[in-house]
């Protein structure tokens, strides 16, 4: 019984120095709403939930951060996959992407989300709600393509 | 050190004892590894083969025929031409736009990690090309001119760049060059008096737009599988797998949206510059720049915003570092720089030198000496 306390004692501090020593930044810095996808593209209610449910967790700085999220070494597995995803796509801020940009960023995540590559394998068994279904993907994509007429990402320049 | 047991070992190896230092050394891998998987996990799922097929490349698209221009005419582009290489629109007659976006040296101010303006004083930032330069869906470093025309003034009222005292002094010289004044009628003809600010920014502009350099790569992405080596198709492989193209896509592969730089790694300087944040003033624009082309990246160094990083591997090393969070190999950094090269096309003949009959003195030729300029020198060198 004492070994299993000393175990169970060694691997908290291990934990606990791990978290104070390499502190995790996520780097959220509050967006201007004005500048997010939603207020920037106006996509119907249900494509915006979907976005919200899958992919703002990663691709924003409005995402939840779980309390593991800060113990280590998952506090770096968690900063690490939240700055990858916003370098990738950053739905907080899209109003830094030009028309053609706006308009990649779209078909590639329309691509992801078909071919069931995006939320990720690895992400989805601890976020059981964040699978996308082929609805989901299906709807965005026909919405991807309604988006030729608007002006905000209309042709390439 | 005290020793124990591991109870569910025990029960597996009847009495086998675990000293606590093995105990470390057996839980420090497991935790490495996940770290080691948490730095590494997209390189790790990336590795899976990158097809260069037409669904992984349409985020890119070729050079058009000529950069967006409304009425673009002969007129106004000889015109526009005849500006960017004029010294008499800097304080001191000594520089021109030419002075530091070279077109004869793809654009740029080679050499130099920021130009030095009409006074010796050096500049903010690193001179960006010209060539493509109307790809780009807004100008400068930060995106602070919305247009090449809306650009164009700008160095020539900067007091460290040519340091005209304002529009009224470049139309005052303008309209009394008989020259000028039936170039600017040429131009536009419709408007009674034409020699205004605007429509010389706009001929510059317009002279600008066409200074494209089409390149093998645009050659490849409309079909011709030729027009890669097996090379530059490895280097385009480790170009996707690395997430470069999350930033560099679209027709000047770059140049279409504002980034953070150190996104995934805060970069080391935080200080000297903060990029938009200096112009908007909100807390989300730190760091955040215009992201530069990549159209004749291999001859537009030195490069990064302040111009500090003088080798082209080097640069490619720090952005898959701090942008995507990648460590890339030497053989990887080198298999992206021959892609690069493929990204590099001719100068256009017709455009890439001065027009008969310019005043084109080098701005080094004409700097005054002073205390100010000798440590500003010294401190750009």
């Amino acid at each position: 019984m004492r070994r299993i306390i000393w175990l169970i004692a060694i691997v908290v501090v291990v934990l606990l120095v791990g978290s104070l020593v390499d502190r995790p930044n996520f780097d959220l810095t509050p967006a201007n709403p004005a500048a997010g996808f939603d207020a920037q593209l106006h996509p119907p209610q249900a494509v915006s939930d979907a976005l919200h449910k899958s992919c703002y967790n990663c691709h924003s700085t409005q995402g939840e951060i779980p309390w593991y999220a800060h113990v280590w070494p998952a506090s770096v597995l968690v900063q690490n996959d939240i700055r990858q995803g916003r370098t990738y796509m950053d739905l907080s801020n899209w109003s830094n992407l030009s028309p053609e940009m706006s308009r990649i960023r779209l078909i590639d995540s329309c691509r992801m989300m078909k071919e069931a590559k995006m939320p990720p394998a690895i992400y989805r068994p601890l976020h059981p709600g964040a699978a996308q279904s082929a609805q989901e993907a299906d709807a965005f994509c026909a919405w991807v393509n309604t988006q030729a007429a608007n002006p905000a990402i209309a042709a390439l320049r | 050190m005290t020793k124990f047991d591991l109870p569910g070992c025990r029960a597996k190896e009847a009495g086998r004892k675990y000293s606590a230092a093995k105990m470390a050394l057996w839980l420090m891998p497991l935790l490495a590894v996940s770290i080691v998987l948490g730095c590494h996990r997209g390189s790790n799922s990336l590795q899976a083969a990158i097809s260069i097929q037409p669904a992984n490349l349409l985020m890119f698209a070729p050079l058009p025929a000529a950069a967006p221009a409304d009425g673009i005419t002969a007129e106004k582009v000889n015109l526009g031409r005849k500006l960017y290489f004029d010294t008499h629109l800097s304080d001191n007659n000594s520089i021109s736009c030419n002075s530091c976006h070279d077109v004869a040296n793809y654009g740029a101010d080679k050499g130099h990690a920021v130009s030095i303006g009409h006074i010796g004083k050096p500049g903010g930032r690193n001179s960006p090309t010209v060539y493509n330069a109307g790809l780009q869906f807004v100008q400068f470093w930060d995106g602070r001119a919305p247009t090449l025309a809306a650009q164009a003034s700008g160095p020539m009222m900067n007091p460290v760049e040519m340091g005209m005292s304002g529009t009224d002094a470049v139309l005052a010289l303008l309209r009394t060059s008989p020259e000028y004044l039936s170039a600017f009628r040429n131009a536009y003809p419709a408007i009674k008096d034409p020699v205004t600010m605007d429509n010389a920014t706009d001929a510059i502009a317009q002279f600008e737009s066409r200074l494209l350099t089409p390149a093998p790569w645009d050659d490849y992405l409309r079909g011709n599988e030729n027009a890669l080596t097996a090379d530059q198709k490895d280097g385009l492989r480790v170009f996707l797998r690395t997430g470069c193209a999350a930033c560099h896509a679209g027709a000047g592969m770059g140049g279409n949206s504002y980034q953070k730089l150190g996104a995934f790694t805060d970069w080391p300087d935080q200080k000297s510059d903060t990029g938009r944040l200096a112009l908007t003033h909100e807390a989300r624009d730190a760091m955040y720049f215009k992201v530069p082309l990549l159209r004749n990246i291999d001859q537009t160094g030195p490069w990064f915003h302040n111009g500090q990083v003088t080798a082209l591997e080097d640069a490619v090393r720090l952005m898959a570092q701090y942008q995507t969070g990648h460590e890339l190999s030497s053989q990887d950094v080198g298999s992206i720089i021959s892609f690069l090269h493929a990204l590099t096309g001719p100068l256009p003949a017709e455009f890439a030198q001065a027009p008969a009959g310019a005043a084109t003195q080098k701005a080094s030729g004409n700097i005054k000496q002073g205390g100010a300029a000798n440590t500003a020198a010294g401190k750009v060198e």
